[in-house]
C-alpha cells in the first residue's frame, strides 16, 4: 500500500484543522464550516486514493495520520491542541474509515468537536456515521450495536489458548492417521468461517434485509471444495462438528454444505456441479429470516405453524431471486431447493389390491436428492432447544425408513461416509 | 535470476497482448491478425516459462509485475483487464511448466468476459476461474478481511477464530477416525440423473417456470413483482442460450392461462409478465445467443407468431450470423406479415452478403403473405438476383400484389409476358378451382405454344392444374400420357409427358398416383420421363 506524501498529509490536516475548530467554535451551522467539511471531505477522498484507509488516531499532542505521526506548531499547533483537548473530554481515541463515506457522514464524525457531550456510543451517532469507526470502541462489539450474536455468547465458552486448540489438532491428526495437520487447520477455518458468514448475514437481513452475499458465498464454497480435495479425511472430520443449542442455523446450512459436498463427490460429481450444491446447503434455509418469530422459536409446532414453515423454501428462493437474477445454474439452484420435499415415490394401489410405491416422474433432481438428505442427516443428528440430538445409527435408520421422500441409495451413502453401521 | 532472465519474453507477450486486445476490439474479423497476436503471446510466455520454470506475475492496482517490473500502463488495454481482475481480488497469477495455448486460450477468454461473469455467475471471475480446469495456472485471490461493508475486518478476524476454536473443540469431542471417504458403484448416472450429474437445460428451466407461475399464484400483493419480472427476463435469455424454446411457450401459455375469479390484480400482473417475456423475446443479445438447432424451428414459428413487431429487426439480424435454411423458413413463417412493415429492415437483410444463400429459403416461406407496395419496392430490386430461386421466389410474392377479380382476369393474365402476372393468374385458377376454371386452363394450355410461354412457366401452369383436382384437368393430364396413334405409339413427346407428370404428381391423388405407377413400370415412357418422375417424388418426399 502507497503512503501519503507531504502534501496530502498537510492538505488533509489543514482541512481537518479548519473544519473541526470551525465546528467547535461556532458550531455546524455556519457557512465557513460548510466550506471547511467540503475542503476536508476532497482532502478525505485525497487520502482514500493513495490509500485504502484513513486513520486519525488522537496522541496527548500529536496525532496519527494512517500511522504517520505528525506534530504541528504554531497556529496550527494550537488548533490541534485545542481539538485533542475536546477529544479527550469526549474519550475519543480517533477514527477509522475502510471505505469511502459521504459527506453526511463525515459531518457526523466532525460534529463530535462541536458536542463532545454526545458519547461516541449514541445510538444516533452510530446510526449516521456510516462506516467510521471509533479506535477506542471494543472490538468485540457488533458492528450494528445490536448485541452480541448467538455466537459471541457461544464462544465465550471457548477455549481462549491457542496452544489447547494446537494440541487438539494433533490429537485428531494422529487419530486420522493423516499427515493433515495444515489441512485440517485450513479446513477448520474454512468452515469456522463460513459458520460465522452466515451467521453473520442471516443476524443483518433480519434487521436491515440486505440482500444474499452471494459473492462470498461462492468463495467460501470454492475454499471448502478445495479443502476437500486436499484432504478428504479432515474435511469430513469437520463436518462432523455438532452445533449446539442456538446457533442452530449457522451450524446446520454450514455442515449441509459439507455432507453434501462429500456425498456429490462420493457419486462422482465435478467440480462444478460440487459448487452448486455446495451453495445450496450453504443458502438452503435463508428464508428462515423471513418467519414469525414463533416458528422460529424451536418447539413443537403447531398445524398451521407447520404450515407457514412449508412456506420457507419460497422465502429462501425470494431472497435468493432478490440477490441475483439466476442464469441456469441458479435456476438449477432454486429448483434443487424447491424439490427438498419432493416425494419420490408414491403409494398406489395396484390390481391385485396390494398398495405399491411407485417412482414420480420426473424424479427431483439429484442435486435436491443430495440436499434433502444431508440436511435431514444434520438436523437429526443436531441438539434442539426442544430435543436432544440423535445418534448416528439411529438417525440412518430412521432416514432409511423414510423412502418417499429420501432417497435410500443415498442415505446409506451417508451411512457409509459416517462409519455407521446399518 | 531466472526470473530476471524471463523478463524480456514477459514483456513481449504482454505488448503483443497489449495488440491482441486492441485486435480484438478495433478489427475482431481479422483473424490471421488476431491468431498471429495470441500465437506470439503465448510464445513470449512459454519461453519465460523455459527460462524460470514458473511466473509468477504479481497483479497491482496499476499494473502487473514480474519481480517488480511493470509490464503495461494502468490505461492500456492490458491495464483495463487487469485493473479489473485486480478489483475482483486477484492477486498473483502463477504460470507453471507444461501451459498450453488452448489453457491459456482459455483463460483469456474468461478474463475478456469479466464484467459479463461477475454479473451472471456468483463469485464473478474468481469463481469462474476457480471453476475452469486450467492445471498450469494457479490464482491467488485476497482473501476479504471482512464479510459484510458494515463489519470491522478486525473484529470479523476475532470471531472467526472463536468459531474455529469451538469447531474445533466439538471436532475433538467427537473422537476421531470415524470419517471415511464412501466407496462403491454408486455414481450420478445410477441415481437416475445425467453422467455430470445435473439435470438438461430444458427441464431445469421448465421447473423454473413452474415455480415462478406458483409465486405468481402466490403473490397477493405484488410485492414479489420485481424479482418476478426479473427472473422472467431471465427465463428468456438462457432459454435462448440452451436452445430451448418450450419454456417460453410454456411460460406463456401458463400466464396467458385465466386466472381465478376474483382475482383481477393477479390477472393483471400475469398479462405484464407475459408481456415482459415477449420483450425479453425480442432483445437483440438474447436473440443473437440462440443455439437452437432443427428441433426447435417449429417452437420459434410458433414463439415469434406471438411477438410484437419488435420482434423482426432482431431475427432478422439473427439470420445474418446463423444463415441457415431451416432457421431462415422458421423466421420467415413466424415474422409474416410484420414484414411489410418492416421495409428498411428487410433491404439490409436482403441485401446483406450473409444471407444470399438463404434468401430463397426465406421469401418461400413467406407462402401467405400479402406484400404491401413498401415490401414491393424492396422485393422489386431484387428480380434480376443472380440466383433463380430467389428471382422465381420473388415473382411469386410478387404476384399475390396483383389484383385479379375474376376468371376473365385470370385468363387475360396468362397472356401477359410478364411471369409475375402469369403467377397472379395461375395463384387465381388454382384458387378458384372448379370445372370451369380447369376447362379454362386446358384451353390455355392447348394453345400454349402460341402464347411464347417458356418451359418454367409451363411447369407451374401444370402443376397448377393438378393441383385443381378438377375431371378436366385430370382428363387432359391421362390424355397426353396416354393417347396413342395408329402405331400404338404415345401421340405426345417426352416433354409434354414430363409436364403431365408434374400435374399428376402436384394431384398426389389415387388416380393420379396409378397412372404414375404405371409411367414408371410401363415401358412406352421413355427414361428421360422415369428420371424426370423419380425427381419429382424425391423433392415431394
Amino acid at each position: 500500500m502507497s503512503s501519503l506524501d507531504g502534501q496530502q498529509i498537510a492538505g488533509f490536516m489543514r482541512a481537518f484543522l479548519a473544519a473541526g475548530s470551525e465546528a467547535a467554535d461556532n458550531g455546524l451551522r455556519t457557512e465557513q464550516y460548510s466550506q471547511a467539511l467540503n475542503a476536508l471531505y476532497s482532502a478525505l477522498l485525497e487520502v482514500f486514493t493513495v490509500s485504502a484507509h484513513v486513520e486519525l488516531r488522537f496522541g496527548a499532542d500529536v496525532v496519527f495520520l494512517n500511522q504517520q505521526k505528525l506534530r504541528l506548531s504554531g497556529a496550527a499547533g494550537e488548533r490541534l491542541t485545542k481539538l485533542l483537548g475536546i477529544a479527550h473530554q469526549a474519550q475519543w481515541e480517533g477514527f477509522r474509515c475502510d471505505e469511502i463515506p459521504n459527506e453526511d457522514q463525515l459531518t457526523a464524525v466532525m460534529a463530535r468537536f462541536a458536542r463532545p457531550d454526545v458519547p461516541g456510543t449514541h445510538p444516533g451517532l452510530l446510526r449516521r456515521r456510516g462506516p467510521f469507526r471509533w479506535l477506542e470502541e471494543d472490538q468485540t462489539e457488533d458492528a450494528f450495536g445490536q448485541g452480541s450474536s448467538p455466537l459471541e455468547s457461544l464462544s465465550s465458552q471457548a477455549l481462549e489458548h491457542s496452544s489447547m486448540r494446537k494440541v487438539q489438532i494433533e490429537e485428531i491428526q494422529d487419530a486420522l492417521g493423516t499427515q493433515a495437520g495444515q489441512a485440517l487447520e485450513e479446513i477448520t477455518f474454512i468452515y469456522a468461517r463460513a459458520v460465522y458468514f452466515v451467521d453473520r448475514f442471516m443476524a443483518t437481513m433480519e434487521a436491515t434485509g440486505p440482500r444474499v452475499p452471494l459473492d462470498e458465498s461462492s468463495r467460501i464454497i470454492c475454499d471448502l471444495i478445495d479443502g476437500f480435495e486436499r484432504d478428504p479425511k479432515s474435511f469430513l472430520a469437520v463436518s462432523m462438528a455438532r452445533p449446539q443449542a442456538g446457533n442452530y442455523d449457522a451450524f446446520h446450512q454450514a455442515n449441509t454444505a459439507l455432507l453434501a459436498i462429500a456425498m456429490g463427490a462420493s457419486v462422482g460429481l465435478g467440480r462444478e456441479l460440487l459448487f452448486e450444491i455446495g451453495l445450496c446447503g450453504l443458502l438452503h434455509q435463508v428464508g428462515i429470516v423471513d418467519m414469525p418469530d414463533r416458528i422460529r422459536s424451536n418447539r413443537v409446532l403447531a398445524k398451521e405453524e407447520r404450515e407457514i414453515l412449508g412456506q420457507l423454501p419460497y422465502c429462501t428462493v425470494r431472497r435468493l431471486l432478490q440477490a441475483k437474477g439466476p442464469d441456469l445454474q441458479g435456476m438449477a439452484r432454486i429448483n434443487a431447493i424447491l424439490s427438498m420435499k419432493d416425494k419420490l415415490a408414491t403409494k398406489k394401489k395396484m390390481a391385485d389390491g396390494n398398495a405399491q410405491w411407485v417412482p414420480v416422474k420426473p424424479a427431483p433432481p439429484l442435486m435436491a436428492r443430495i440436499l434433502a438428505v444431508a440436511a435431514r442427516y444434520d438436523a437429526l443428528t443436531s441438539e434442539r432447544e426442544f430435543r436432544p440430538a440423535m445418534s448416528a445409527e439411529k438417525t440412518i435408520q430412521l432416514m432409511l425408513r423414510q423412502g418417499a421422500t429420501l432417497d435410500a441409495r443415498l442415505v446409506r451413502l451417508v451411512a457409509k461416509l459416517k462409519n455407521v453401521t446399518i | 535470476m531466472a526470473a530476471i532472465g524471463a523478463l524480456p519474453h514477459v514483456e513481449e507477450a504482454f505488448q503483443e497482448l497489449e495488440r491482441l486486445l486492441n485486435l480484438r476490439r478495433n478489427s475482431p474479423s481479422n483473424e490471421p491478425a488476431i491468431r498471429a497476436a495470441r500465437n506470439a503471446v503465448y510464445q513470449g510466455l512459454a519461453n519465460a516459462i523455459d527460462i524460470s520454470g514458473t511466473l509468477v506475475l504479481d497483479v497491482e492496482a496499476d499494473s502487473t509485475r514480474l519481480t517488480g517490473s511493470a509490464l503495461h500502463g494502468k490505461s492500456s488495454a492490458v491495464g483495463q483487464v487487469f485493473g479489473a481482475l485486480f478489483h475482483h481480488g486477484l492477486r498473483k497469477i502463477r504460470l507453471h511448466n507444461g501451459l498450453t495455448v488452448e489453457e491459456w486460450d482459455r483463460f483469456l477468454a474468461l478474463i475478456s468476459q469479466g464484467t459479463e461473469l461477475q454479473a451472471e455467475m456468483p463469485g464473478g471471475i474468481a469463481t469462474a476461474l476457480w471453476k475452469e480446469p486450467l492445471p498450469h495456472l494457479l490464482f491467488d485471490f485476497a482473501r476479504r478481511r471482512r464479510l459484510l461493508i458494515e463489519d470491522d475486518p478486525d473484529e470479523v478476524e476475532r470471531d472467526q477464530r472463536r468459531v474455529a476454536r469451538i469447531v474445533t473443540e466439538m471436532v475433538a469431542k467427537q473422537g476421531a477416525g470415524h470419517a471415511r471417504l464412501a466407496a462403491g458403484d454408486l455414481t450420478a448416472a445410477t441415481l437416475g440423473a445425467t453422467s455430470m450429474g445435473g439435470e438438461p437445460a430444458i427441464r431445469t428451466l421448465e421447473r423454473f417456470v413452474a415455480t415462478l407461475v406458483e409465486m405468481v399464484e402466490a403473490d397477493e400483493e405484488g410485492q414479489d413483482t420485481e424479482i418476478l419480472q426479473r427472473a422472467t427476463l431471465n427465463v428468456a435469455r438462457e432459454a435462448f442460450r440452451a436452445g430451448e424454446l418450450r419454456p417460453i411457450l410454456r411460460f406463456f401459455d401458463l400466464l396467458k392461462a385465466p386466472a381465478e375469479e376474483g382475482k383481477r390484480a393477479q390477472a393483471i400482473r400475469r398479462e405484464r409478465l407475459a408481456t415482459l417475456l415477449g420483450g425479453a423475446c425480442c432483445d437483440p443479445h438474447s436473440v443473437a445467443g440462440f443455439s437452437g438447432k432443427e428441433d426447435q424451428y417449429d417452437m420459434l414459428t410458433t414463439l415469434l407468431q406471438q411477438l410484437g413487431f419488435d420482434a423482426v429487426t432482431p431475427y432478422l439480424s439473427l439470420l445474418e450470423v446463423r444463415p441457415e435454411p431451416g432457421l431462415a423458413q422458421a423466421v420467415a413463417q413466424g415474422l409474416g406479415v410484420r414484414l411489410n412493415s418492416a421495409a428498411a429492415d428487410l433491404r439490409t437483410f436482403l441485401s446483406s452478403p450473409a444471407t444470399t444463400g438463404i434468401l430463397s429459403h426465406f421469401l418461400e416461406a413467406l407462402s401467405e403473405l400479402e406484400p404491401s407496395p413498401q415490401m414491393i419496392t424492396v422485393l422489386e430490386a431484387l428480380r434480376t438476383h443472380q440466383n433463380l430461386e430467389v428471382v422465381e421466389a420473388v415473382a411469386d410474392l410478387l404476384s399475390r400484389a396483383v389484383s385479379v377479380n375474376s376468371l376473365e382476369d385470370a385468363r387475360r393474365l396468362l397472356n401477359s409476358k410478364d411471369s409475375t402476372e402469369q403467377r397472379a393468374g395461375l395463384r387465381f385458377f388454382r384458387k378458384a378451382g372448379g370445372e370451369r376454371a380447369a376447362q379454362t386452363l386446358v384451353d390455355f394450355l392447348n394453345g400454349a405454344a402460341d402464347t411464347g410461354w417458356d418451359r418454367l412457366a409451363l411447369r407451374r401452369a401444370y402443376a397448377c392444374l393438378g393441383a385443381m383436382r378438377s375431371h378436366h384437368g385430370h382428363d387432359h393430364l391421362k390424355k397426353i400420357l396416354t393417347a396413342t396413334g395408329l402405331t400404338g405409339r404415345l401421340k405426345s413427346t417426352a416433354e409434354e409427358q414430363i409436364l403431365a407428370v408434374r400435374g399428376l404428381v402436384s394431384a398426389d391423388d389415387r388416380f393420379g398416383n396409378e397412372l404414375l405407377d404405371a409411367v414408371m413400370s410401363e415401358k412406352q415412357y421413355s427414361g428421360k420421363v422415369r428420371l424426370a418422375l423419380t425427381r419429382m417424388r424425391g423433392v415431394k418426399a
